[in-house]
């Protein structure tokens, strides 16, 4: 078996960039229903409360399991999937409109939240995303949890050796 | 068969006074919803993208030969969002439906209505003897 090389998940970059070029000219001829590329979907607001931000994302018939939110800093990212609708097989499709396929949305936000506060919550088609401000003082320490001897293992060290 | 029994957009066409206000803050701030739409020989099927909205806020209207679909999304208009405020769209309907056996769900976001054809418009099959 072959093993892949580091980085980029053994993708050649010249796959990639193929694959880039063929979305491009997909959605400029307008042929591309899975719309990896297209920029307003799903389309979203961040909201500026007094006491954080509110990010909401329209992702209509998206469950919660569907979609990823992650935060780092001042980055949120939102990503996730809708599969492509599939008419029974014995009907005509008429009009097919409703986006479908790969989406990633990076938003960045003004200041910084309490991550550890980040709620997300799906309802009625919309994912909304409550980010409150960090509560008192610039920074706050973070209390390390576990025994006072234990080591960190690293991921790597896995199964190097059998303590 | 034909796509003669498609459901083709629609214009608004009554304007009456009291509606005007209202009509007007759909124009700006409505949106129209993406579509699919199937068709069998019973019936067509339109599933409409409308996040946001709750079944209570819901409208779905048919009148003579055409369909009308909307939905408000509660808060937007007080909140001033970019988002849309609501859905809006409407269909001629050129084929024959059963009206009283429409049906419509909604769920996360997405609407379905569901128009059994009139047994006229269905394919009917011959007998060979």
């Amino acid at each position: 078996m072959k093993e892949s090389s580091s980085g980029a998940s053994g993708r050649g970059a010249l796959a990639e960039f193929k694959e880039a070029v063929t979305n491009l000219f997909d959605q400029v001829v307008g042929l591309a229903p899975d719309l990896k590329f297209r920029r307003d979907f799903p389309k979203h607001e961040l909201r500026i409360e007094d006491d954080g931000y509110v990010a909401l994302v329209e992702i209509p018939g998206l469950r919660r399991d569907e979609v990823e939110v992650s935060i780092s800093g001042r980055a949120l990212s939102i990503s996730g999937e809708r599969a492509r609708f599939n008419p029974p097989a014995e009907a005509r499709l008429l009009r097919s409109e409703r986006p479908s396929g790969e989406f990633s949305l990076a938003i960045r936000l003004p200041a910084e939240v309490d991550t550890m506060a980040v709620v997300a919550r799906v309802r009625d088609g919309m994912l909304e995303i409550t980010l409150p401000k960090p509560t008192g003082g610039q920074g706050r320490s973070i209390e390390v949890d576990g025994a006072e001897d234990a080591q960190v293992k690293m991921p790597w060290e896995e199964g190097s050796k059998n303590s | 068969m034909s796509s003669s029994d498609e459901l083709r957009d629609s214009r608004d066409s009554r304007a009456s006074v009291s509606e005007e206000r209202e009509a007007r803050v759909r124009r700006r701030n409505y949106a129209r919803p993406a579509v699919d739409i199937y068709a069998t020989d019973e019936e067509m099927v339109v599933l409409a993208d409308m996040p946001g909205v709750q079944k209570a806020d819901l409208d779905i209207t048919l009148e003579k030969d055409e369909l009308i679909i909307e939905g408000k999304v509660a808060g937007r208009e007080a909140s001033e969002s970019a988002l849309a405020w609501g859905y809006h769209r409407r269909f001629r309907l050129r084929t024959d439906f059963d009206r009283n056996r429409i049906k419509a769900g909604l769920r996360g976001g997405v609407l379905r209505v569901v128009l059994p054809k009139a047994v006229s418009e269905r394919a009917q099959k011959v007998a060979v003897d």
